[in-house]
């Protein structure tokens, strides 16, 4: 095993600044697939010259590519899979108001820290190994996503083809509340509720209405109160519209609800009674549209072990490792988890204010988070979970 | 030499025309330089009569209002006569989901029912009696107005007025369910409703955030189940919106209600629920406004009075006339709170008021401009 002190000494942290910042000023929304490419093809670019080979999927219904980023392709054994996505929640323009910029050890920026800074690194972690001499032990293949934020919705087949020919899986999502990874997620389901009732002059006919509004109303409470903290279902019913105008029956309301859940078990419960439901106003009927949409992660034996491996290799690098409770947030982690591949998660940078027009990194965070990597890349081999 | 006045015929084609030619212009309530082009039709036909007219510019992109009264009768009260100008239908619905066209003993198109029909039967109960040369015990005021399908924002204060200085008040809105009169109405309360709670994100901070949409739900229940039919009392929670993204614990949701009343007690006993309303979660913040926006238009013993005599006139003509109570409103709603007695759906017969198979029944020009003329001449 190569020293961490040169592993450390690769690291070019002032130049790793400015390449994120080259990636960070292309701003990439999810729903823009050509601003998304354009970044795409710098990494490919980028990725090609540091010894990937690299391979586009093509996007669909608006989205950008998947880049496939592979590492030794002609190497048939078990590879590591590093999940990473340059898409950001922010639109086009936001860069004016939070542009690229360091304070001190913060640097800001959208999508810096969720998640363009963990994707630089997860490339330049095998530059760095290599230059230290090192080589990892199972090749490697990065998967660039372009749609994590909206839900993976059309990279999320590449990401289960490849996670079928893995040993393990590190997303670089950014770690959290100082520094922490992340080793369990809830599951997230998503649902439709869509009441039709029967419209009606509410002042001189209201008897032959039946009211839609009053039916999605009724399933709200009732689908409220599912929420559970102390088994970790979450419900909510996040948005909600109804009916046509005030004096007048509502013939058609439609609730859209986001359920968090802990484990597969209560994933499939929850299921079975959201398939289930069924009015309760007379005259209105209810379709309901949906399902899991990310699986949960759960903490498994192999997801422990690969857990304790990373937090010896922090230890040796000078920082210690935790790990957050389980998250409710989703990444594209629950996939790879969900069939059974030891992941671990929030490898990336640390910083704070996703989604927000707080974001930032901390410089600090670079040169350790960096070398972990290098180092999980170096010792993680498929002899760890047999 | 003696000297005999003309009885002219009342004219079911003459009126038909008329209608034909008012309902040909379109006029939605918003639009009030297209319900303006009726309202000048409407106070040309009253000047040609030697009606004596007052035009009250319109406001907030309303149309005018349009006032005629008798040159006989002197000044005292007399017989207040109202019909609105314009309708719920859009600009283009004439050309194509409801043409103007004559079938099966109907006339079909936006606004002949609901109310252009009865507006025109007030114009020939009028002309009638200015071309038989005779005049009505009591003065007779007509009052065109042209924003009664959405509340009569900008007639209320006129409506209220000329009602209190007449001693009845005759409401030319549609006849319905087969010939009938209106002598009772319920009272209309509108309220918006919002609840304001605290957002987070669903997944991560489920715990932190405070749903307003819930809040809604739980209020909604409690405001739908206000509805007694027995009692007349009907609450229609009719728009309902919240939330900003299915991940997003909702910050802020809306609901509008409907509420009809019978009468005063019941609209009292209903909005004092409504203006009472708590937040059934502590953390969300209710902001409840609205109020009454119609007075009940409850059958008193005057309205009862007024229909007696109208069912005596009807008879002469051996039309049977019923009466009907509807939870629909109408500008009658304020003259009869004012406690003026008014007698409702004195227009034309048909039905498909507000929906694009709106009609109304040509057979019924005649008896209705009969019955109205008789009012006119009769009431004292």
């Amino acid at each position: 095993m190569v020293a961490s002190e040169r592993i450390l000494a690769e690291i070019d942290v002032d130049a790793v600044i400015d390449g994120i910042g080259r990636w960070v000023e292309i701003e990439t929304p999810s729903r823009d697939g050509a601003a998304v490419n354009s970044l795409m093809d710098v990494i490919q670019a980028e990725a090609g010259a540091a010894g990937f080979a690299p391979k586009r999927h093509a996007g669909r219904d608006g989205y950008g590519d998947v880049l496939q980023l592979d590492h030794r392709p002609e190497d048939n054994g078990p590879r590591l899979l590093v999940l990473t996505h340059v898409d950001t929640v922010h639109p086009v323009g936001t860069l004016e108001d939070l542009p690229y910029k360091r304070d001190g050890d913060r640097i800001y920026g959208p999508g810096v820290y969720d998640m363009k800074g963990g994707a630089y690194l997860a490339i330049e972690a095998l530059k760095a190994l290599n230059a230290a001499g090192g080589a990892a032990k199972m090749p490697i293949t990065i998967l660039v996503m372009p749609d994590e934020e909206a839900g993976t919705p059309t990279g999320r087949d590449v990401i289960e083809a490849e996670a079928a020919r893995a040993g393990a899986a590190l997303v670089v999502e950014p770690a959290r509340e100082g520094g922490k990874i992340v080793t369990a997620r809830k599951g997230a389901a998503r649902y439709t509720l869509k009441a039709t009732g029967k419209p009606a002059h509410s002042g001189s006919r209201h008897q032959d209405g039946a009211s839609a509004v009053k039916e999605i109303a009724a399933k709200t409470v009732g689908l409220e109160a599912m929420t559970d903290y102390g088994t970790g279902v979450t419900v909510n019913v996040g948005v909600i519209s109804g009916g046509t105008a005030v004096n007048t029956v509502p013939a058609r309301a439609e609730a859209e609800i986001d359920i968090r859940m802990a484990d597969l078990d209560s994933a499939a419960a929850i299921d079975a009674r959201m398939q289930a439901l069924t009015s309760e106003t007379p005259g209105v009927t209810l379709e309901v549209s949906g399902g899991l949409n990310r699986p949960p992660m759960e903490r498994t034996e192999d997801v422990s072990k690969l857990f304790s491996h990373a937090q010896e290799l922090a230890e040796d690098l000078g920082f210690p490792l935790e790990t957050v409770p389980r998250t409710g947030g989703g990444s594209d982690g629950n996939f790879t988890a969900a069939l059974g591949v030891p992941t671990l998660d929030g490898l990336g940078v640390d910083g704070a204010g996703a989604h927000t027009m707080e974001e930032h990194m901390l410089a600090s965070s670079i040169a350790p988070r960096c070398a972990l990597l290098a180092k999980l890349y170096e010792t993680l081999g498929p002899e760890m979970f047999a | 030499m003696s000297q005999q006045q003309n009885m002219p015929e009342i004219d079911p084609a003459e009126i038909l025309a008329d209608i034909k030619q008012w309902a040909g212009i379109e006029s939605p309530s918003k639009d009030g330089v297209a319900v303006n082009k009726v309202v000048d039709v409407a106070e040309a036909a009253m000047g040609a009569l030697g009606m004596q007219i007052t035009r009250r510019p319109g406001r907030d992109g309303f149309g005018d209002c349009v006032v005629a009264r008798s040159p006989w009768g002197g000044d005292g009260p007399g017989i207040l006569i109202m019909a609105h100008l314009d309708t719920v239908h859009p600009h283009g619905t004439i050309d194509e989901a409801l043409k103007l066209e004559e079938r099966d003993g109907y006339l079909y198109g936006p606004g002949v029912y609901d109310m252009k029909g009865g507006a025109c039967l007030g114009v020939a109960a009028l002309r009638q009696l200015v071309r038989a040369g005779r005049e009505t015990p009591l003065p007779v005021t007509y009052l065109f107005t042209p924003d009664e399908e959405v509340g009569s924002p900008t007639s209320r204060d006129l409506i209220e007025q000329l009602g209190l200085a007449n001693k009845y008040v005759l409401v030319l809105e549609p006849g319905r369910d087969g010939n009938k009169v209106v002598t009772a109405r319920k009272g209309c309360a509108r309220y918006v409703v919002r609840a304001h709670g605290k957002p987070s994100h669903a997944g991560m901070r489920h715990q932190d955030g405070v749903s307003a949409v819930l809040e809604a739900a739980r209020q909604i229940a409690k405001i739908e189940a206000l509805t007694d039919y027995e009692t007349g009392v009907t609450a229609n929670v009719g728009l309902w919106t919240g939330g900003s993204g299915a991940n997003v614990r909702p910050a802020l949701s809306e609901f509008e209600i409907d509420i009809r009343v019978p009468d005063h007690a019941s609209a009292e006993a209903t909005c004092a629920v409504i203006d009472g309303l708590t937040p059934v979660d502590p953390e969300v913040r209710l902001e409840i406004e609205g109020g009454m926006n119609r007075p009940p238009y409850p059958k008193t013993d005057v309205i009862e009075g007024l229909l007696s005599h109208a069912q005596g006139l009807a008879a002469e003509q051996d039309m049977v006339l019923d009466d009907v109570a509807t939870g629909g409103f109408s500008d009658g709603n304020f003259t009869a709170a004012l406690g003026v007695p008014t007698l409702d759906g004195l227009g034309v017969d048909g039905d498909g008021a507000h929906t694009e198979e709106e009609r109304m029944l040509v057979s019924s020009i005649k008896p209705r401009t009969q019955l109205l003329i008789r009012l006119l001449e009769t009431l004292r």
